[in-house]
């Protein structure tokens, strides 16, 4: 396959993750970016954590990526930390540790690209998954004579949402932009982005939001997600 | 009114307190049923009573060394105290039993007879209460409120309709509902509930964080009323009903902008605590944060002065709730960033935290609401700078 090809390929995948999260199948979702990059399933390691979920910890063939390098899960101390939260949508989070040792040397560097870029959509498409679900609440609800999705406040927050949403896209499809550190902070500004058109959404919903079949939940794993893998210089 | 040296004393007491119901915090998180094991702490024990007058209750809930008693009458008082409270484990606070919001309508709107009744049932036992305005259809919008009371031919009142992210509904023996009898502002009324009667049933609804409040769908199904448990009667039509809502928002606000306050000082001094050494850039971000924890609470006791003065003019304490949930909200997810990658699942206090803080944005009004308060208070006047 060509170079464009695999990237047309890979561009394409990124949207289909974005697309499976955007509709609420999160497990599903991790399921499918981890046989996108390669002959075995491969979970991001980065910082000592994974984000997976309970079939794909339990494949034998699973590979663990982080820092360039890859270890078959299988020799990895693998430790799950219990969250409701996490539970509830399908997710697991596993405290992993590698011995130097069974480290072995691998070209992964286009894997691990591509996970930070899969985090990226899978971040993204939390945030629609967020407004869509925020949008069909208020299509039935009314406030002061007017449905309340036509309030110029909810309005402005929809607005809000998608410049950031827009910037986020725009900038991945250009790349960094030029200058000193700009590849640095090109994952960094992306997260940036994400959590501030987040911000506007998630107090959509009022209330209604708080409870587990609201927003607030996927905001949990959004930020999660930045917590476990967090680029370097977001958040700092 | 109290002077510095007792609030500070009054803010040390309800400090002890906090620090006895952090130990069990976690524990609640997990099994929020467990707060009938705590109601000997000695927080549980002052929130119990707190905010029922001195002239009802044989003992004050927190006495000062001066002799001097404290029992939450004042705004002052409260956001003292609820500051220290939300340090301890604001899901505790907010689980316990006591008067809590419908006290203070019983206070503005109850005769004297409602009064005995609903003290004399607080007093007898710890007992749980409950406040409903909100509904699922209207959310804040406390004039749009749907559920009803109408007379029946054979007299009495029957309530019907549904109210919606009640605190405590499932556990609640007694508290306050605010129903349309009416059409129009003024047709709305607020009712003292026996829970115990047939016609009322709670549902739990499951929430991000602070569970121990155990979050409530209340449902009212020809509920059957007497005339003597609407409040209010003895008062002009304008004081009844939603200006009751509006009264009771404007004194307790500021109580749930200290809590969120609390919240934010814990998280501080959780990073102090758990920290040993700190980087330059870090130094000067808790610095900042200081500042801002110490910038709120100045805030918020303005709010709670104000409120003191003058109850009807809110918009101070709606400015102290919006800079207090923005904080809560933020410092929360600044800790992590001290902790490193893992950290929101690796420091269980700060995974509580974080989901508890999000729940002050819809207590007492959204930051929207308040947001609007504070315009329609400058465009009225009640603003004034110079």
């Amino acid at each position: 396959m060509s170079m464009q090809g695999l990237m047309e390929r890979q561009q394409h995948g990124r949207l289909d993750l974005m697309a499976q999260v955007r509709k609420g199948e999160f497990a599903a979702a991790v399921e499918s970016a981890a046989v996108a990059y390669g002959p075995f399933p491969v979970l991001y390691a980065k910082n000592g954590y994974v984000l997976g979920t309970g079939s794909l910890i339990q494949r034998p063939e699973l590979m663990f990526v982080a820092g360039g390098r890859a270890v078959p899960a299988a020799q990895a101390w693998i430790d799950e930390i219990p969250d409701p939260i996490c539970a509830e949508a399908g997710l697991a989070v596993y405290r992993v540790r590698m011995e130097e040792e069974q480290l072995m040397q691998a070209d992964v560097f286009a894997e691990e690209k591509g996970l930070e870029d899969a985090l990226i959509f899978f971040r993204l498409g939390l945030s629609l998954h967020v407004m869509d679900k925020s949008q069909a609440h208020l299509q039935n609800r009314e406030s002061d004579n007017l449905p309340t999705i036509q309030q110029p406040a909810v309005k402005m927050s929809y607005s809000e949402f998608l410049i950031h949403f827009h910037t986020v896209l725009s900038q991945y499809r250009e790349g960094a932009v030029e200058g000193e550190g700009a590849e640095l902070s090109f994952y960094p500004h992306l997260h940036r982005h994400i959590d501030q058109g987040m911000r506007h959404l998630l107090t959509l919903m009022g209330g209604h939001g708080y409870l587990r079949t609201g927003i607030l939940h996927v905001g949990y794993l959004s930020d999660l997600i930045l917590n476990l893998y967090g680029s370097e210089g977001y958040p700092s | 009114m109290m002077t510095q040296e007792e609030l500070a004393e009054l803010h040390m007491i309800v400090y002890d307190f906090a620090r006895e119901m952090r130990t069990v915090a976690l524990h609640l998180d997990q099994h929020p049923e467990a707060i009938s094991d705590y109601l000997h702490l000695g927080g549980v024990q002052a929130m119990t009573y707190l905010m029922i007058p001195p002239e009802y209750a044989k003992h004050p809930p927190i006495t000062l060394n001066s002799g001097r008693s404290c029992c939450g009458m004042s705004c002052m008082e409260r956001v003292i105290a609820l500051e220290a409270f939300g340090y301890g484990d604001c899901g505790m606070v907010l689980a316990a039993p006591g008067a809590s919001l419908s006290g203070q309508v019983v206070l503005d709107m109850a005769s004297d007879a409602q009064k005995e009744m609903y003290y004399s049932a607080l007093l007898e036992k710890p007992t749980w209460t409950f406040f409903a305005l909100t509904e699922p259809l209207k959310g804040s919008d406390a004039t749009q409120i749907h559920s009803t009371m109408q007379k029946e031919e054979e007299g009495g009142l029957r309530i019907n309709g549904e109210k919606y992210l009640i605190g405590n509904g499932t556990r609640a023996e007694i508290g306050v509902v605010f129903v349309r009898s009416n059409p129009g502002p003024l047709g709305m009324e607020a009712v003292l509930i026996d829970t115990s009667k047939p016609g009322y049933t709670a549902k739990h609804l499951p929430a991000l964080g602070v569970h121990a409040l155990q979050l409530s769908e209340i449902r009212f199904e020809d509920y059957q009323v007497s005339e003597e448990r609407i409040l209010a009667r003895h008062l002009r039509p304008t004081q009844r009903g939603i200006w009751g809502a509006i009264q009771t928002f404007n004194k307790m606000r500021p109580g749930v902008a200290a809590l969120a306050l609390g919240l934010s000082q814990a998280v501080y001094d959780y990073i102090l605590k758990n920290r040993k050494s700190f980087t330059e850039a870090e130094k000067a971000k808790l610095s900042a944060l200081d500042y801002e924890v110490r910038s709120v609470r100045h805030i918020i006791r303005k709010a709670a002065g104000e409120i003191d003065r003058n109850p009807n003019n809110g918009a101070l304490s709606s400015v102290a709730k919006v800079q207090a949930v923005k904080l809560a909200e933020s410092i929360t997810c600044e800790a992590f960033s001290f902790f490193g990658p893992g950290s929101m699942l690796e420091h269980p206090f700060l995974n509580k935290w974080y989901r508890d803080a999000r729940a002050f944005e819809f207590m007492e009004g959204t930051s929207s609401i308040q947001k609007l308060n504070i315009a329609k208070s400058f465009l009225s006047g009640k603003i004034r700078y110079a």
